[in-house]
């Protein structure tokens, strides 16, 4: 089944170069208040988020594969375990949990206890359509395209929005089998 | 002390800013591009400046505040201090980071493949990236004196990298 | 318990941006606008008082009949003010401290507008169990 056996996320994370989460928390949150001043829809702030993080996942695939030993991820399922057990860990520093698959294996959510993104987030009344998070689902949206995965991310619950945890349903759409990823021209 | 995330996520986040303001937003305006990004770094310097005074006493005079920014901000964002302060003593203050962390780690992913293609035109596109960057740091300056009550304008000096020098003129 | 206690935060251009009578006496309108009128007339004082320390906490800056005024000036210049007919100032300076950390909370929130009106009704219960527990 699995080609190398990944490192786990914990040893990763407790080797690279660590900063200040709340640097990071505020980052996002200024970013996002400047996106909602500028575009004013929140419908558009959630598509400019969801764009942003895709264009992140799809450059930090790279780091994840090279630092995680992950040479290739066989099936979906695999996959999305990686995700959630490695990428998470190694980059945020959480771990998140993949349930609800379906029969066919190419469906399932990925769930967030703790979330940095939104440490002293509340939402105002007048931000109620907003995917705060939405860029994680871009990441993941750009990451797995990367490899070969092409996927629809979609928020199911928000602890903003007054769900008792995180869950994203990534759902394969089509799986384009060994094909090199694209050289880097956007 | 608190939680922390991998360094990536930071530096990830702030080149999709840049690029998503310059490139996107405002292709053809980088000083409206500049200002917005200014305007994050204000927001964060803002909050970070009244979170790490909780716990000390209110600063009474300009200098005072300035050293605040030089140690205890600066090592919570970027964990060392500013190495050198300067002072004209009519409220100019020059910041030297003798080897500011975000202009390291970006000249790395910048910087050619292959070191020949690297021309004058790649040269100055990156210097050009560069300082968009900084403005996000500035702003933080900006935004944490401004809420110690020193309203102020910050420029920053990449002329001798990896070396970078704040330049805070103090408004009167 | 403080049988009169009036809290208010003042932002740095002066303007209220959170109340509460947090005393163990009846509400009244009356009282608690006479309450918040006194607070006001009291911020010239906190105002020339703020420069001339490097502290917090400022106790009994002001007086009016049996109540006292004592404030808490953070870094940012946001004033807390209270009224009170207590004399527990340990009490009082915990209170403040604890609410400054709660204000932190809700200024590190990034759709808060600094200087806007603090809504969050968790902000407010919080304050008051504080007022419960220490004045």
């Amino acid at each position: 089944m699995a080609p190398a056996a990944p490192r786990s996320g914990d040893a990763i994370f407790a080797s690279v170069e660590r900063v200040n989460a709340e640097l990071f928390t505020l980052t996002y949150g200024a970013i996002v208040r400047q996106l909602l001043t500028d575009l004013e829809e929140v419908e558009e702030v959630n598509k400019q988020l969801d764009q942003m993080g895709y264009n992140i996942g799809i450059r930090l695939i790279d780091e994840f594969l090279a630092k995680s030993n992950v040479s290739r991820c066989v099936d979906f399922k695999e996959t999305a375990e990686v995700i959630a057990k490695v990428g998470f860990k190694m980059f945020l520093g959480v771990t998140a949990s993949v349930t609800n698959w379906d029969a066919d294996g190419t469906c399932c959510s990925i769930v967030l206890e703790d979330n940095p993104l939104v440490d002293f987030v509340e939402l105002p009344d007048t931000c109620q359509g907003l995917y705060y998070c939405n860029i994680l689902s871009g990441v993941i949206r750009g990451a797995l395209e990367m490899v070969s995965m092409k996927t629809e991310v979609t928020w199911i619950r928000d602890v903003l929005r007054g769900d008792d945890a995180y869950e994203l349903q990534v759902k394969l759409l089509k799986q384009v089998p060994e094909e090199y990823p694209y050289k880097d021209d956007e | 002390m608190g939680r922390e995330v991998s360094e990536s996520c930071i530096d990830s986040l702030l080149t999709e800013m840049v690029s998503t303001y310059c490139n996107r937003f405002y292709a053809n305006k980088p000083e409206l591009a500049a200002r917005r990004i200014e305007a994050i770094g204000y927001q964060v310097g803002h909050q970070l400046s009244e979170r790490y005074t909780m716990d000390r006493p209110r600063f009474s005079d300009h200098l005072e505040a300035i050293k605040f920014i030089c140690k205890d901000f600066w090592s919570e964002l970027f964990k060392k201090q500013i190495d050198n302060l300067k002072t004209n003593h009519r409220g100019t203050f020059v910041l030297q980071d003798n080897r500011f962390r975000w202009l390291t780690r970006m000249s790395i992913d910048q910087s050619p493949e292959n070191g020949a293609s690297e021309d004058t035109s790649i040269m100055a596109d990156n210097k050009a990236v560069q300082s968009m960057h900084l403005y996000f740091p500035c702003g933080i300056i900006r935004g944490a004196l401004s809420n110690l009550g020193i309203p102020c304008a910050v420029s920053a000096d990449i002329s001798n990298l990896p070396a970078c020098s704040f330049v805070v003129r103090i408004k009167a | 318990m403080a049988t009169t206690a009036c809290f208010i935060i003042v932002s740095r251009n002066d303007i209220p941006i959170y109340e509460a009578e947090v005393g163990s006496a009846a509400k009244r309108e009356d009282a608690a606008q006479l309450h918040q009128f006194i607070l006001h007339a009291a911020l010239d004082i906190v105002q020339d008082l703020a420069w001339t320390t490097s502290a917090m906490f400022l106790k009994a800056i002001d007086r009016f009949n049996d109540l006292v005024v004592s404030v808490y000036v953070t870094a940012g210049h946001t004033r807390f003010m209270l009224l009170h007919d207590s004399r527990n100032d340990d009490g009082i300076k915990s209170f403040f401290q604890e609410v400054h950390e709660l204000y932190v909370k809700i200024l590190l929130n990034p759709l808060y507008l600094p200087g806007s009106r603090i809504t969050s009704s968790h902000f407010d219960t919080k304050v008051r169990a504080l007022a419960r527990k220490y004045l």
